[in-house]
């Protein structure tokens, strides 16, 4: 980066904020697309009652509660890598902060739709916040979901001013290169930002301390999320090791969604100079990581299970990957355990082709996981008499479809009106100008 | 306006409510009926009223109590002074209302396409009748019919000249003319399983579809509870396929199909060994040799030798053959379970020949009318509720006799199939709605009221023969004018006196013919022929009405013994099994028997005990047939006779041998309402019609099919999830003889192998059991207890409860998306193999957990545990978020996952005190509260708590169950049955170990096998002992 001047660094971040694309238009097209099919499927499924999906007892939960904890787990990267990696001081978060901030925004509000469409009837799904009323009815403080409702909304809303807070000074940026009614539009957005010392001073001070609120919220949204189903008593779901197991899943899926995304943004916009095969090598480090943590988990699930003497719990975790759902434990175990094991190879976790494919296997892995626990085990329940199979239906399928949509259409307004590169920290980063020809 | 005064206001409204009642329906009389226990001086909005009828779904003639709210009726149970069936009713009985507010039964008489009214009916048939007299040219055919109906029909047809032949598709031809050949009495014994330490069953689906069930499932419930009468009864099947009712057999002799009769040779041969025989059986043994009869059948002779020995030592009951077995020599299978019986000295103990079921013709007097037909030797065939074409096989040309007959009168609600376009359909409409009685027991006489006013235009058949009679002008019924002497005779009562001289539009009834009605006709002969018998000091109309009250006339005087008929038929020279590829076993569908129910979408809805199948056909295959033929239970197979083909869904079914499919009747109808037709299959096609030599019954065993692999996937979703347990301890079993030892000995100590909860010393020891305290219940602690040993599967109390609970049917198509409404779910889990099938039933409701796991996580407090120890759903506040529904370990709570509504026919039968649920929240069994409601506030008022007996058979399930193996009650009490349930060595409460503390126990199933070391779990004393085997004993299984 030695070799850009602070001008290059914010004209080219800048860049795709200015000349929408062909491809950028081709992207939205297809994300509004897939919206609409979501959107049309809600539709069929509001007027006719939950019987639209496909569910059918006692299997209760199914790809709605499987897409909203693996939304909620992509979010988790975002937080990880610009609150928990700022204080630890690590230098490669730099470049891929703020499009996993945007990310974790997104995926949150993604994540949020599916309690509520889920619900057999949405439209009272306010009764589940503390709201007082002349009822003087509460909700039910011991459930893990009214924990979710506190859980993730107050995440968002630290998510979201967190993510706002880095945003103030190249927002800044965007005012000074951009002109009328825009410049006003970031100059209020901006917060009138300056650039003087003591700005920074402030700025810095407030940022440090959002990281420091943020932290912990990394670990406990997730781990809130996996008691939805470790305070259930039903096998494969009651464990102690889900709060750890989710979180180590969290980041695993986070990560790889970030590489997902950065990977085409740094070919689209050109950025080579920003995102380039460091960044992505310590993501893959990263994901080897919770990658194997989860494998730990997995195997530590069976051998537990088996050790328990409990034939529920053993019934499940034999049924896994031996029953109906064989597929999908597989499908779940290839692509979280085996595949990713290619990056202890440094050529895969250098290379941006295996880079970019195994991310999304690992997404495409993570999304079986929850499926896996969340499906297989209330197929196959306590009492034999009520096993079943289930499978997701056209309904389902459509509005999981639909949530990329929402999350892809967001993303790309993002980086169509936000400068999905922190300026302000790249160029932090540089040696400043005129330094080198002070030192020659 | 202002003028109008409060009385003014009251004698308008009074006078213009009295005139719309009236203007309902002219052509109807408005008949009192009498109101049975609760005798209100006005029917109050909102309180129910109960009147006692009968049910007609068979010729059990089972007694009934109607609810009637607000002037229609909403439930049907049985009637508990009826000595058949007490408080229990079977399926059909349970879901009679649906054929009163069947939305596609006919409402009017029709012939061909075209609407006719009662009038041109019976003035066209009346002159038809009238013309034909006298000449054996009037005939009859129709199902089986007892008391007074059976009179006027034999009056009617037999003043016409002519001749009635009575029969049913799946009845007891072959076992009334072996009664008739062994003991010259008339039509089938009566079963009375009570006292019986050992069943024997060649094929009788006893429990199910055959003769009695409800009847037989009382004493199936006193034979097999160790607590009564300190035996517990062994049931031995000697069948080719495991039934419904074989499933609970302890021993399953597989028969070769068409060989049971030799079976019965051979035990009737052992037995005769063993004690004094009289000459006629001597005779008609002297040809038989019980080994090569035994090898024959394919049983052991040495099992048939200890089965001889039981039978003679205490008493027992053999049942003769059902359809499965109905083959060539059904007469003799009958005859020698008869005589197996009399050597047995079961006769006039558990085996009464005292039924009356009529007049019992034989499929060859059927033939016999239906070559006349071709002939054209019948003018006038009147058809009484069959459906012939659909109920016999292709070459039996069913349709083409019927075409040849000049004037064709069929009553029935809906129109069966195949008829020629010339003939009447007259609708009788249900029991319910029209008068009769019926007997079908010796002494039994069940009076059946008009409980709800005719739904639509209809004329019960005893009416409309009156009509017919007088119109043709057919010498007068000796009974009627009988009746109008009753009515002179009989003192003037105040409100009784019009149940005997009912007025007609408001005119005092006169001696003319306008006021014949059947209600008098019945009213005739119980003056001219029970009350004289009946000895009863009060005069007629007291006595009379005191027999409606309680739903007829019940002494049951026992018929004598009858001898022995000095010859008895020869033995069938030659008997061979059923050739050919594979037999075709044909068998009533368990809920649907014959077809009758197939218009009844809540007996579609439930599905069969064992297959799990419902809403239309399946081929059932062993796994050894199954395997060979490479196809699973999500395939289908063609079945392939010389009639036809089927291609049907497939059943594996560990309880069948390997030459032999087995297909259900029942469904496959071409007409009938929007719930029968199209639906399934018939497999009647399949068959060629044959008889048996003896009786001429119809046989239904004797075609031999061709199985092959289907193309297309199973059409049917299995409701029953697993096959069985796979080791884990749901439905636990305990060991006969162990029971009976603890008997008398004030043990306690647990007989059923369950997991339990591992207790730390110490915490015992400081007093400690539980993190959370128990919930708070004042009064009542509402429980249940299910004696699993009990449950036959018959699925009685899933439909009452559908019917008590406005439970929605949710139709084939989302029951095939593996939706299903039903309150209780029947677990079926076969756990045995071969000789012993050991098939066990469970059913499993809502628990009403004390630490319900599904309160907890409810984010809204939609449910949670009431002071009565109810885990209460309120349906207001769920949002739908079904945590509640993962969480409970018994899988008992169902989603409403869409608004279901009721076609608006059925609206009527809705339950009003109990509301319908609305798309998006769940519900589940409520331990049927409104009934508790009731009973509270009706005792609190009187400062009472509920009593045991009331509490006892409260809800809906524990009422229907004919075996008594559900009983309710309340746990504070510690002597209500259900306390001392609690109490009993084969008590267990359902996954026990997650401390859910439920609501419900069970008591194990028992058996005669060993007990242990089948499952895993049992032994774990301690926490720390229990590591060792843990993974293999669960895993093997696998």
């Amino acid at each position: 980066m030695s070799s850009l001047s602070y001008a290059a660094v914010t004209r080219e971040v800048l860049r795709p904020m200015f000349k929408p694309t062909v491809l950028w238009f081709a992207a939205l097209g297809v994300a509004l697309s897939a919206l609409t099919l979501g959107g049309y499927a809600w539709y069929t499924q509001l007027s006719e009652g939950l019987g639209a999906a496909g569910y059918h007892s006692p299997v209760m939960w199914g790809v709605y509660i499987t897409t909203f904890v693996f939304w909620i787990g992509i979010g988790h990267a975002g937080t990880l890598i610009s609150a928990i990696l700022f204080l630890l001081r690590a230098p490669w978060r730099t470049g891929v902060y703020r499009a996993s901030e945007a990310m974790t925004v997104f995926a949150v509000m993604t994540a949020g739709l599916f309690p509520i469409l889920h619900a057999g009837r949405c439209w009272y799904a306010y009764w589940l916040f503390p709201y007082p009323n002349q009822r003087e009815l509460w909700p039910n403080f011991k459930s893990p979901l009214v924990w979710d409702v506190f859980a993730i909304s107050t995440y968002f809303t630290i998510s979201l001013v967190f993510f706002y807070i880095g945003l103030i000074p190249d927002m800044a940026s965007v005012r000074d290169s951009s002109r009328g009614f825009i410049k006003k539009v970031y100059n209020l957005l901006c917060l009138g930002w300056r650039g003087t010392d003591n700005q920074w001073h402030h700025y810095l001070a407030a940022y440090g301390f959002f990281a420091a609120l943020a932290t912990p919220l990394v670990l406990s949204v997730h781990s809130v999320v996996s008691w939805d189903f470790a305070m259930a008593d039903t096998a494969g779901w009651h464990s102690t090791i889900f709060p750890p197991y989710f979180v180590a899943g969290a980041i695993f899926s986070g990560c790889a969604m970030v590489l997902t995304l950065l990977i085409p943004m740094r070919y689209l916009f050109d950025w080579k100079e920003y995102l380039n095969l460091w960044h992505f090598e310590r993501l893959a480090q990263m994901c080897l990581l919770t990658g194997n943590i989860l494998a730990y988990a997995y195997l530590i699930e069976l051998f537990v299970a088996w050790y328990s003497d409990n034939p529920y719990e053993w019934g499940i975790f034999y049924y896994r990957p031996t029953g109906d759902y064989w597929w999908v434990y597989w499908m779940m175990f290839t692509c979280n355990c085996i595949i990713p094991q290619l990056w202890w190879f440094k050529r895969f976790r250098t290379n941006i082709v295996t880079l970019f494919a195994i991310s999304i296997v690992i997404n495409i892995g993570m999304w079986f996981e929850r499926f896996n626990i969340i499906a297989s085990s209330l197929a196959h329940m306590f009492d034999p008499g009520a096993w079943v199979y289930y499978l997701p239906n056209h309904i389902e399928i459509s509005i999981l479809i639909g949530s990329f949509g929402f999350f892809f259409t967001w993303f790309l307004l993002f980086v169509k009106v936000m400068p999905s590169v922190a300026i302000a920290e790249i160029k932090e980063a540089m040696i400043p100008p005129m330094k080198d020809q002070e030192a020659a | 306006m202002a003028s109008i005064n409060r009385r003014d206001f009251f004698k308008t409204v009074g006078v213009s409510g009295a005139a719309s009642l009236v203007a309902c329906d002219p052509k109807v009389p408005v008949e009192n009926v009498l109101p049975y226990v609760v005798q209100p001086d006005e029917i109050l909005p909102g309180v129910p009223t109960y009147y006692a009828t009968a049910c007609d779904g068979c010729a059990a003639s089972c007694g009934v109590i109607a609810k009637n709210r607000e002037g229609r009726i909403v439930n049907l149970q049985g009637n508990p002074d009826t000595p058949l069936n007490g408080d229990a009713l079977c399926v059909r009985g349970l879901a009679g209302l649906e054929d009163l507010y069947d939305a596609d039964r006919l409402r009017h008489p029709v012939q061909g396409h075209e609407a006719r009214t009662w009038d041109e009916a019976i003035a066209a048939l009346g002159g038809k009748v009238a013309a034909s007299q006298g000449s054996d040219r009037v005939r009859w055919l129709g199902r089986y019919r007892t008391g007074s109906l059976a009179r006027l029909i034999s009056d009617f047809v037999g003043g016409a000249g002519g001749r009635t032949t009575h029969w049913e598709p799946l009845g007891y031809e072959a076992l009334a003319a072996a009664s008739a050949a062994a003991f010259g009495t008339v039509g089938a014994p009566r079963y009375v399983l009570d006292e019986a330490h050992t069943i024997v069953s060649f094929g009788a689906d006893f429990l199910h579809t055959w003769l009695a069930p409800v009847d037989h499932g009382r004493g199936w419930g006193v034979a097999r509870d160790p607590a009564q009468g300190g035996f517990v009864a062994e049931f031995v099947a000697i069948e080719p396929r495991v039934s419904n009712t074989s499933a609970r057999a302890d021993t399953w002799w597989a028969t070769r199909p068409g060989a049971e009769v030799q079976a019965a040779f051979a035990l009737l041969k052992l037995v005769s060994d063993r004690v004094k025989t009289p000459a006629p059986v001597e005779a008609y043994l002297a040809t038989i040799n019980a080994r090569d009869a035994a090898d024959a059948a394919g049983v052991s002779l040495e099992d048939l030798e200890k089965l001889a020995g039981r039978l003679v030592a205490q008493p027992s009951v053999v049942f003769p053959g059902g359809v499965t077995t109905a083959g060539a020599h059904s007469g003799h299978l009958a005859l020698a379970t008869l005589l197996i019986n009399a050597l047995a000295g079961n006769l006039g103990r558990t085996v009464r020949l005292d039924t009356r079921l009529g007049q019992v013709d034989a499929w060859s007097d059927v033939e016999a009318l239906l070559q006349d037909c071709r002939d054209g030797k019948v003018n006038v065939l009147f058809i009484d509720d069959l459906d012939p074409v659909f109920s016999l096989p292709a070459d039996a040309d069913v349709a083409g006799a019927l075409a040849k007959v000049r004037t064709l009168v069929v009553f029935a609600n809906s129109a069966p199939e195949g008829l020629p376009d010339h003939a009447w359909v007259l609708p009788p409409g249900t029991a319910y709605e029209t008068w009769g009685d019926a007997e079908p027991v010796v002494g039994v006489h069940v009076l059946s009221q008009a409980v709800n006013l005719p739904v639509h235009d209809t004329l019960g058949v005893g009416d409309a023969l009156l009509e017919l009679a007088r119109k043709a002008g057919l010498k007068e019924p000796v009974a009627v004018t009988d009746a109008e002497e009753a009515a002179e005779e009989a003192p003037e009562g105040e409100e009784v006196a019009e149940v005997a001289t009912p007025t007609v539009a408001g005119k005092e009834a006169h001696h003319d013919f306008e006021a014949w009605d059947f209600q008098r006709y019945v009213a005739g002969r119980w003056y001219r022929e029970l009350y004289p018998q009946s000895g009863s000091s009060a005069d007629f109309k007291t006595w009379w009405a005191d027999c409606l009250q309680r739903g007829g006339w019940f002494v049951g005087p026992m018929a004598p013994v009858p001898a022995l008929q000095a010859t008895l038929p020869e033995p069938p020279a030659a008997i061979e099994a059923v050739g050919g590829d594979k037999a075709l076993l044909l068998f009533p569908h368990a809920m649907l028997f014959d077809g009758r129910g197939a218009n009844k979408p809540l007996l579609q809805e439930v599905p069969d005990p064992l297959s799990g199948y419902a809403w239309g056909t399946w081929a059932e295959l062993s796994p050894g047939h199954a395997a060979s033929l490479g196809v699973t239970s999500d395939d289908s197979v063609t079945v392939t006779t010389a009639a036809g083909t089927l291609e049907l869904g497939v059943r594996i079914s560990k309880g069948m041998r390997d030459d032999t499919v087995a297909i259900p009747i029942g469904n496959g109808h071409e007409a009938g309402n929007r719930y029968a037709r199209g639906r399934g299959a018939n497999p009647v096609g399949l068959i060629a019609k044959g008889r048996d030599e003896l009786s001429g019954a119809f046989a239904w065993l004797g075609t031999s099919a061709g199985v092959r692999r289907g193309t297309q996937p199973n059409p049917l979703y299995d409701l029953k999830g697993s096959e069985d347990m796979d080791g884990r301890p749901v439905a636990l079993v305990a060991n006969v003889a162990e029971v009976l030892k603890t008997k008398g000995h004030g043990e306690r100590a647990s007989l059923v192998e369950n997991l339990s909860i591992p207790e730390d010393p110490r915490l015992v020891a400081a007093g400690i059991h539980d993190m959370y305290p128990e919930p708070e219940h004042p009064t009542y602690r509402f429980a249940m207890s299910i004696d699993l040993d009990g449950c036959i599967g018959c699925g009685a109390c899933e439909v009452a409860c559908y019917t008590e609970n406005n439970v929605p049917v949710v139709g084939p198509k989302q029951q095939n998306r593996g939706r299903h409404m039903g309150w209780i779910r029947l677990d079926r889990f076969w756990e045995g193999e071969g000789e012993h099938p050991d098939v066990r039933f469970a059913p499993v409701m809502c628990q009403h957990c004390s630490h319900a796991p599904c309160e907890g996580v409810c984010p809204v407090l939609a449910t949670y545990h009431n002071l009565d120890g109810l885990n209460a759903m309120i349906y207001n506040r769920c949002v739908g978020t079904r945590y509640c529904s993962n969480n409970c370990p018994y899988s008992a709570r169902r989603f409403n996952y869409h608004s279901f509504r009721w076609p608006e026919a059925y609206e009527p039968m809705l339950n009003p005190d109990v509301s319908t649920r609305e798309m998006g929240v769940m519900e589940k069994c409520s331990f049927c509260v409104q009934r508790l409601r009731y009973a509270k506030s009706e005792y609190r008022s009187q400062g009472e708590t509920i009593p045991a007996s009331e509490l006892h058979h409260i809800t809906a399930c524990a009422q229907a169950c004919p075996t008594n193996a559900i009983t309710f009650g309340n746990l504070k009490d510690s002597h209500s049955p259900v306390a001392e349930a609690w109490q009993d060595p084969r008590s267990y409460t359902l996954f026990g170990e997650l401390n859910a503390k439920p609501g419900v126990n069970y008591l194990g199933k028992l058996t005669f096998q060993e007990v242990g070391g089948a499952h895993h779990g049992g032994g774990h004393a301690s926490s720390d002992e229990s590591h060792g085997d843990g993974g293999e004993s669960a895993g093997a299984h696998h």
